[in-house]
C-alpha cells in the first residue's frame, strides 16, 4: 500500500512542479546567453545591459520562487489529504497509519531532491553556456583531467577513504537536514489543525516561524559563545588525527540529527494516531 | 453475529459536554438500519468514531471482531456528509484509485452506475455539480462488497428526484450480508427501506429502538409519526 500512497502523493505534487521546473530550465538557458552578452567585448548600448541585468535578476527570483513552490507543494498536500475534506478518504482507507506518513515524508524527500538537483543543474547550464568558449576546447578539458589525476595521484588510500566518508557524512546530514524541515512543517501543520478548527493554516504557520525563530536564536547564541572554545579547540588538534575527528564530528551530527528526527516522527504519529479528530 | 459492537463509549468535544456517553449498540448482519435523530444528537460522531476518523475518549468499537484500525477500515464502506475527493481528479481516477485500495471494490458495476446516471468517466470533478459530485461518491460507495456501510446523510441537500435514485442504489447494491447504517433526519424519505431504527437523543442516549415493521403494525404510526412524537419541542 505505501507503493500506492507514494505514487498518489508524488503525482499530486509535481502536479505544477514539473511546469516550474522546466520553465526555470529555460529562464536559466536566457540566463546563460545574458551572462555571455555582458561578458563579451562587445560595447552594447546601456539600455541593453540594464534589460541583461533584469534577466539575471528575473532568473534569481525565479531560483528562489522554485525552491519556495517545492515547499508549497509539499505543505498543500500534507495539509489538504490529511486535515481538510479529503481527509475523509485517506483516513478510511485500509492502509497503516504509519504508510500513510511514510508516503507523505518519502515522496516530500523526493520532491526537494529533485528541486535541489533542477537548481544545481540550471546553475551548471548557466555555467556551460557562459564559458562554452573556455570550458568546451581541448586545452581545458586535458587540463581539467590532468588536475584530477594529479590530485589522486598524490593522494594516499586513507586520504580517499576520508574522502569517501565525508562525502556520505555529508549527504546524510543534508538529508537528515531536509528530513528535519519537513518533519518539522509537518508537525507545525499537525499541531495546527489539532489545537484549533479555524485558521488551521494561519496556526500551523505562526507555529512554524516561531519555532524557526526560537532554534535560530539558540544556534546564534550557541554560536556566540562557543565558536571561540571551538577555534581553540581545532587549533589544538594534531594534524595526523585532524581528519578522524572531523569524520567523528560529522558522525556525532548524524547520530543527534537522526535522534532529533526519529523523536519528532514519533510525536507526529501519535498525533495522527491519538489526537487526529475530523469534525 | 454482530457486525457491529460499541461499548461504553464516550466522546465529547468540549470538557463537560459530552455528545455520547457510556454509549452502547450492537448491529447485527444483514439489516438496514436508521440511525435517527435531531440534529446534534451524535449520529455523525458515532458514524465517524467507527469509521476512524475520530478518537474515542474511552470505551471501544469492534468492527467484524476488529477494533478500529486498518482491517476494520477494508470491512467498511463510509459515505461522509460532504464529498471528499481531490477536485484535479477525473471520474475515472477516481474508479482506478478505489480500485487500487479497495479489494472489494467492482469497478464493472461503479461504470455501469456511473452509464445509468449519464456521468461521462472522462469529466473532471471540478466541472461537476455538487449534486452530480455526491452521487459519483455515492456510486463509489456502494460499488463496494463492504460488511458495513455507514452513510451519513446521504440524502440531505438533494432534490426528491435524486433522493429516489438514491436510495434504489443504496437498496439495490448492497451486499445482503452486509448492514447498512444511514444517518438522516429526513425520515420520511426512507423509511420504506429501512428494516430496523435507533432513535438518538441529544447526548448519545437510544431512547427508542426495534424492527420498522413493527413499530407500524403495532402503533399504526409511521417511524415519522413516532419521531415527532418522541422528539416533540
Amino acid at each position: 500500500m505505501l507503493g500506492k500512497l507514494f505514487k498518489y502523493d508524488f503525482k499530486s505534487m509535481i502536479r505544477f512542479w514539473w511546469i516550474a521546473a522546466l520553465a526555470v530550465t529555460g529562464l536559466s538557458v536566457v540566463g546563460g546567453f545574458a551572462f555571455t552578452a555582458i561578458n563579451s567585448d562587445k560595447n552594447l548600448p546601456g539600455s541593453v545591459y540594464v534589460v541583461l541585468y533584469m534577466v539575471l535578476m528575473l532568473i534569481y527570483f525565479a531560483f528562489i520562487a522554485f525552491g519556495i513552490l517545492s515547499v508549497v507543494s509539499i505543505f498543500v498536500r500534507f495539509y489538504k489529504n490529511f486535515f481538510s475534506d479529503e481527509g475523509y478518504l485517506t483516513f478510511t482507507l485500509p492502509v497503516k497509519k504509519t504508510h500513510l506518513l511514510n508516503s507523505k515524508i518519502l515522496s516530500a524527500t523526493l520532491l526537494e531532491i529533485i528541486t535541489g538537483a533542477v537548481i544545481y543543474a540550471n546553475i551548471f547550464i548557466i555555467i556551460c553556456i557562459t564559458f562554452a568558449k573556455d570550458i568546451f576546447t581541448t586545452q581545458f578539458i586535458n587540463e581539467f583531467i590532468d588536475g584530477i589525476t594529479e590530485i589522486f595521484a598524490e593522494a594516499t588510500v586513507s586520504d580517499i577513504v576520508y574522502l569517501v566518508v565525508w562525502f556520505i557524512e555529508i549527504c546524510a546530514i543534508l538529508l537528515l537536514s531536509s528530513l528535519f524541515s519537513l518533519l518539522l512543517l509537518y508537525l507545525c501543520i499537525t499541531l495546527g489543525s489539532i489545537i484549533t478548527k479555524k485558521a488551521r493554516v494561519v496556526v500551523a504557520i505562526a507555529i512554524y516561524y516561531g519555532v524557526v525563530n526560537v532554534l535560530t536564536f539558540i544556534i546564534y547564541i550557541l554560536l556566540l559563545f562557543g565558536i571561540e572554545s571551538a577555534v581553540i579547540w581545532i587549533s589544538d588538534i594534531p594534524e595526523a588525527v585532524g581528519p578522524l575527528i572531523l569524520t567523528l564530528i560529522f558522525f556525532a551530527i548524524i547520530l543527534l540529527m537522526s535522534a532529533i528526527c526519529m523523536l519528532m516522527y514519533t510525536l507526529e504519529y501519535r498525533m495522527l494516531d491519538k489526537k487526529l479528530n475530523l469534525s | 453475529m454482530n457486525i457491529l459492537e460499541c461499548r461504553d463509549l464516550n466522546k465529547s468535544y468540549k470538557k463537560g459536554t459530552p455528545v455520547l456517553s457510556d454509549f452502547n449498540i450492537d448491529i447485527p448482519a444483514g439489516r438496514i438500519i436508521g440511525l435517527l435523530g435531531p440534529n446534534g444528537c451524535g449520529k455523525s460522531t458515532l458514524i465517524k468514531l467507527v469509521a476512524g476518523l475520530l478518537q474515542p475518549d474511552s470505551g471501544s468499537i469492534t468492527i467484524g471482531g476488529y477494533p478500529v484500525g486498518e482491517k476494520s477500515k477494508a470491512l467498511i464502506s463510509y459515505l461522509p456528509e460532504r464529498t471528499y475527493f481531490d477536485s484535479s481528479m477525473r471520474v475515472k481516477n477516481l474508479v482506478a484509485y478505489f480500485e487500487e485500495f479497495y479489494k472489494d471494490f467492482d469497478t464493472q458495476k461503479a461504470y455501469t452506475l456511473l452509464a445509468d446516471l449519464k456521468i461521462d468517466p472522462e469529466a473532471k470533478l471540478k466541472t461537476l455539480s455538487k449534486g452530480t459530485k455526491e452521487k459519483v461518491q455515492l456510486i463509489l460507495v456502494m460499488a463496494r462488497n463492504a460488511m458495513l456501510y455507514l452513510l451519513d446523510e446521504p440524502i440531505a441537500g438533494v432534490d426528491p428526484a435524486a433522493r429516489e435514485y438514491i436510495l434504489s442504489t443504496i437498496v439495490g447494491n448492497y451486499n445482503p450480508e452486509a448492514s447498512i447504517i444511514i444517518t438522516t433526519h429526513l425520515i420520511t424519505d426512507i423509511e420504506q427501506v429501512l428494516d430496523d431504527f435507533f432513535f438518538m437523543a441529544p447526548g448519545g442516549d437510544i431512547v427508542r429502538a426495534g424492527n420498522a415493521e413493527d413499530i407500524r403494525n403495532g402503533t399504526g404510526k409511521s417511524l415519522d409519526e413516532l419521531f415527532k412524537e418522541v422528539f416533540r419541542c
